[in-house]
């Protein structure tokens, strides 16, 4: 309880503390270095009425004066201001302006208005100056502030603080209708417009006045968004004027009600006096609603104000007099409006300007110039085909609004003229007729012609023409989500890529990919195709190419006709150019087999290393390429090794291999010449379709024109004299073999002469035939005394022809 | 043993403290007052340099009014009293065709400005209010359509009411 009670104690306290600190939250002095001429004010502020109540106003009054003295027993220590106002013929009581009430004065006339000055009672219909203050206030839509604060500047005294003022400090107290007509350039006042009320009403309508006309071309005095000459002082002093870029209209207000801008020695000394050139209404203007009021800041965009109706929320643009609606925070944004703060307007306010329809973003200026206004900035439209191309109707009344000079010649910020680009969200866009044409790239677009620096960066509400066909120029790969398909870009055309293994054996995954905007390629429409990607293609020249593992094989025209299942698609040199560049072997391996590649084109399946290495392969010249790749090279025969033995589907019949045939082995002996090794066992149908019985092994011939005869487990080699010589008759044609085929054979040359193991009978070689030696004589004769005798059969002596008999 | 209870007693410990807050109080808004952030107590009393200065200025100016003759309110001189000499009337023709007419009113205090622009039997009129202003007033608007005055030399006359008198003002302008 102790320990709460102490605790409340605390906190009132604290709370006490912070009143006094929050008590002490008024508006701040002004330096000197925040003066603005060109600004002393801004619009919203100026031209609220509603800013302060009646009683507000009366308990500002009351504020500032705290105490009145009434009978003017203040004063210096010699004169009391009692016998001062004396001296001067008036007398006391003294009436301040808190206490001041005043018959309203509507009609200039002579005369001061009935009031209750003096200690007389208020008169009927008097009106406090509390009222009267607002009452002008809302009848010519002027802040009351101002009202207050040029009260506070213009009056002597100035009337709003001072404790003793006389009746002549009413009379005229807002200075209105006070021309600088007096000698020197002093105020002379136009007697018709005496009295407080009127003065506080006439300032009041002054100033409306100025705000209602300023735009105009007859306007001759200070012009807001504009440079005008504002003097130091009254112009008989001599002392000149600067130029002063005048950025409100409330401000064009102020030096027209009192054309002079304060000085150097002015602002240095805010709270006195200058130096003889300097003036003070509007200096003490922006110092005294700084020190009353707070901050004469509430930006407006030069030329407008944005009203926010309080009855429905409703955001108005109001610009020369009309009202356009903003419909969008988007159109607010795209007008730079969204860093201003609306100003609360009543119904009537708003049905006090005409209304100009919806805020849109076409524009047109005095002269009937066309503009799209995008992000603070106009850009003219030079030509209707510009309209066209941006699907904008330039030539709509109900959708082309003028804003009025200032707005569109100030606030809005000068671009370009117009082109068919812009540039939304990183994609660089050209507008063609209406659509939208989304660049990939901006290498796409400069390839173009396009010039970045040319492309208005476009608000969203100004991106708003239906999408286009993507603009590509930059080869790559590319998908439109949400559809799969994957695209290559050559730079001209679009290739489906099929398949993961098309894509792998380009390599596709190591060049650049395209992230494409999205266009109507991801909708309703699809790239124009040029062709499917295959893992071939045509060069420039012509040449076919197949494409494997990422190796880049050039092919024979042959091969490319047999490949027939491939697709040959023109256009891929640079993408193939990033492949190595190889030559395919006389061999080929896929995942599952070896083959020769043939002569023909075809790939020819080599049942055995044996005949693969028989056929000639090794490492050097055998190439291996995709299952695809394979797949696409029509199957050939099998290719087997020359000299290889082979049977057939078990059954007991032997063939030996020789090139592209079978040869029958007739015998066992002609197969123990030839020295065979153990036979392999073949599917017949691969016989059948693709390796046929070419002839029945014999006399064989090799390529380089000796010719071999089995016998006895050798073979006798002749050369092709010996072969002439021996006459070998017309009918026998020798199998042509390679050198693999006889490989294991013994071979043993020839002599020419020859004996018939079974009759023993000697023969001769010569002259194209054998010769039948008869005699020893004739063996003697011919050197078989000193050349060896080759024995033969008859079977292979059957192969020569015999002719005549030798004696 | 008896043990003696030393705590102070609660109430005089409570007193202590509120003691010591309000001294706290009392002395920050002494302390607000004499500097002259707050004018709670005595507004006038304790003012800063710029507000004494203000005041100072403030009270020149109001010995300077009361010195003066010319403004008081039972001893004013009223401006003036305008002549044609006094109304600066010029016409120029804008870029869109029409004619703005600009007039300076020295001495006019308020009136009516009446515009007549004739062209043989072709006239085109308007009526506008002055518009007073310190260093001289001006009519509240005339700029005239382009169709309404066709090439051709207009006389361009401009007639102010002001306090019961009209004074007039005529020019020529050629607009082709």
């Amino acid at each position: 309880m102790f320990k709460k009670t102490n605790l409340l104690i605390i906190t009132a306290s604290l709370i006490s503390l912070g009143c006094i600190f929050v008590s002490t939250q008024t508006a701040n002095a002004v330096a000197a270095s925040e003066w603005k001429a060109g600004n002393i004010i801004d619009d919203a502020l100026f031209i609220d009425a509603n800013s302060m109540t009646v009683t507000q106003i009366q308990a500002f009054l009351n504020s500032k004066v705290p105490i009145c003295d009434t009978m003017g027993t203040n004063g210096s220590t010699s004169t009391s201001r009692r016998d001062y106002v004396r001296s001067l013929g008036y007398d006391i009581p003294l009436t301040c302006l808190r206490d001041f009430y005043e018959v309203p004065k509507t009609v200039p006339g002579p005369g001061i208005p009935a009031n209750n000055y003096g200690g007389k009672p208020i008169p009927t219909g008097a009106k406090s100056a509390a009222q009267l203050i607002w009452d002008a206030a809302q009848q010519y839509d002027i802040s009351p502030k101002v009202l207050l604060v040029k009260l506070g500047t213009e009056s002597a005294g100035p009337l709003t603080s001072d404790d003793w003022p006389l009746l002549s400090q009413y009379t005229y107290a807002m200075g209105a209708h006070c021309p600088d007509s007096g000698p020197g350039g002093s105020a002379n006042c136009d007697t018709n417009y005496s009295g407080f009320s009127i003065q506080i009403a006439e300032a009041a309508k002054l100033l409306r006045g100025y705000l209602d006309n300023m735009t105009q071309p007859y306007w001759p005095y200070k012009k807001p968004y504009q440079t005008n000459s504002i003097y130091w002082n009254v112009v008989p002093s001599g002392c000149g004027a600067s130029d002063v870029f005048i950025e409100t209209k409330a401000t064009a207000a102020l030096y027209t009600y009192t054309p002079y801008q304060p000085n150097q020695a002015a602002l240095d000394n805010m709270y006195s006096t200058g130096d003889s050139c300097s003036a003070y209404g509007n200096r003490n203007f922006w110092r005294t609603y700084n020190d009353w009021f707070g901050s004469t800041k509430f930006p407006q965009p030069i030329g407008a104000m944005l009203y926010r109706q309080s009855t429905n929320g409703r955001i108005y643009l109001v610009a020369d007099n009309k009202r356009f609606y903003i419909s969008s925070t988007s159109i607010m944004n795209n007008y730079g409006l969204d860093t201003y703060s609306a100003v609360p307007a009543s119904d009537s306010t708003i049905a006090a300007t005409v209304d100009g329809g919806t805020l849109t973003n076409i524009i047109r200026d005095d002269n009937g110039s066309i503009y799209l206004v995008n992000n603070g900035y106009k850009y003219h439209i030079p030509s209707s085909t510009v309209c066209t191309n941006w699907a904008i109707s330039c030539f709509d009344t109900k959708i082309v609004r003028n804003l009025g000079d200032a707005l569109t010649n100030i606030y809005l910020k000068s671009g370009a003229d117009l082109n068919n680009t812009a540039y939304y969200s990183g994609v660089y866009y050209e507008m063609s007729s209406g659509t939208r044409l989304p660049y990939a790239d901006l290498k796409s677009f400069t390839d173009s012609g396009f010039s970045t620096s040319g492309a208005i960066k476009a608000n969203q509400i100004n991106i708003n023409q239906p999408l286009g066909k993507l603009q590509l120029t930059t080869p790559g790969l590319v998908k439109f989500s949400p559809k799969n398909t994957i695209y290559y870009f050559n730079g001209t055309n679009y290739y489906i890529v099929p398949s993961m293994s098309i894509y792998s054996a380009w390599n596709l995954g190591s060049i650049n990919t395209i992230n494409a905007p999205k266009s109507t390629y991801n909708t309703t429409d699809n790239p124009t195709v040029y062709s499917y990607l295959d893992i071939s293609y045509t060069d420039k020249t012509s040449k076919s190419h197949v494409i494997s593992n990422g190796n880049n094989y050039l092919i024979s025209d042959t091969q490319a006709t047999l490949w027939s299942t491939l697709n040959y698609p023109s256009g891929l040199d640079s993408l193939a150019a990033r492949l190595k560049p190889s030559t395919m072997g006389r061999f080929l391996k896929n995942s599952f087999n070896i083959y020769r590649l043939s002569s023909k084109g075809t790939k020819d399946p080599i049942p055995t290393f044996n005949d693969y290495y028989g056929l000639g392969g090794n490492e050097s010249n055998i190439t291996a390429i995709s299952n695809q790749l394979s797949s696409a090279i029509p199957t050939g025969p099998v290719a087997l090794a020359s000299g290889q033995l082979v049977r057939i589907d078990s059954t007991s019949s032997l063939y030996v291999t020789n090139g592209e045939g079978l040869l029958s082995i007739p015998n066992m002996n002609t197969l123990r010449a030839y020295h065979f090794k153990s036979a392999g066992l073949c599917d017949s149908d691969l016989f059948k379709n693709h390796y046929p019985i070419s002839g029945v092994l014999g006399i064989t011939r090799n390529n380089t024109g000796l010719t071999y005869i089995p016998y006895n487990g050798s073979l006798i080699s002749l050369t092709a004299n010996q072969t002439i010589s021996f006459g070998l008759k017309p009918d026998i044609s020798p199998a042509l073999i390679d050198n693999n085929f006889i490989a294991d054979s013994v071979i043993k040359p020839a002599s020419s002469f020859l004996k018939n193991i079974d009759n023993g009978r000697i023969y001769y070689a010569s002259g194209g035939s054998l010769h039948y030696v008869a005699t020893i004589n004739a063996l003697l004769r011919y050197g078989g005394n000193t050349t060896p005798i080759i024995p033969i059969d008859t079977n292979v002596l059957n192969n020569f022809s015999i002719k005549q008999t030798l004696y | 043993m008896i043990t003696k209870n030393i705590k102070m007693p609660i109430a005089r410990k409570r007193l202590l403290i509120v003691a010591v807050i309000a001294v706290v109080l009392v002395l920050t808004f002494i302390t607000l007052e004499t500097t002259g952030v707050t004018h709670i107590l005595s507004p006038f009393n304790n003012k800063n340099a710029d507000q004494i200065k203000e005041d100072e200025t403030n009270a020149k100016n109001k010995q300077d009014f009361l010195n003066s003759k010319t403004n008081t309110g039972n001893n004013t001189t009223t401006p003036p009293e305008p002549t044609s000499d006094d109304i600066v009337l010029t016409a120029h023709r804008e870029t869109d065709g029409s004619v703005t007419i600009l007039t300076e009113l020295k001495n006019y205090s308020d009136g009516t400005c009446n515009l007549t622009v004739k062209n043989g039997g072709d006239n085109y009129t308007q009526t506008a209010a002055v518009l007073y202003q310190a260093s001289f007033s001006t009519c509240e608007g005339f700029s005239i359509p382009s169709n309404a005055i066709p090439n051709g030399i207009w006389q361009i006359s401009l007639a102010i009411t002001s306090k019961g008198k009209v004074n007039h003002k005529t020019i020529s302008l050629e607009v082709q």
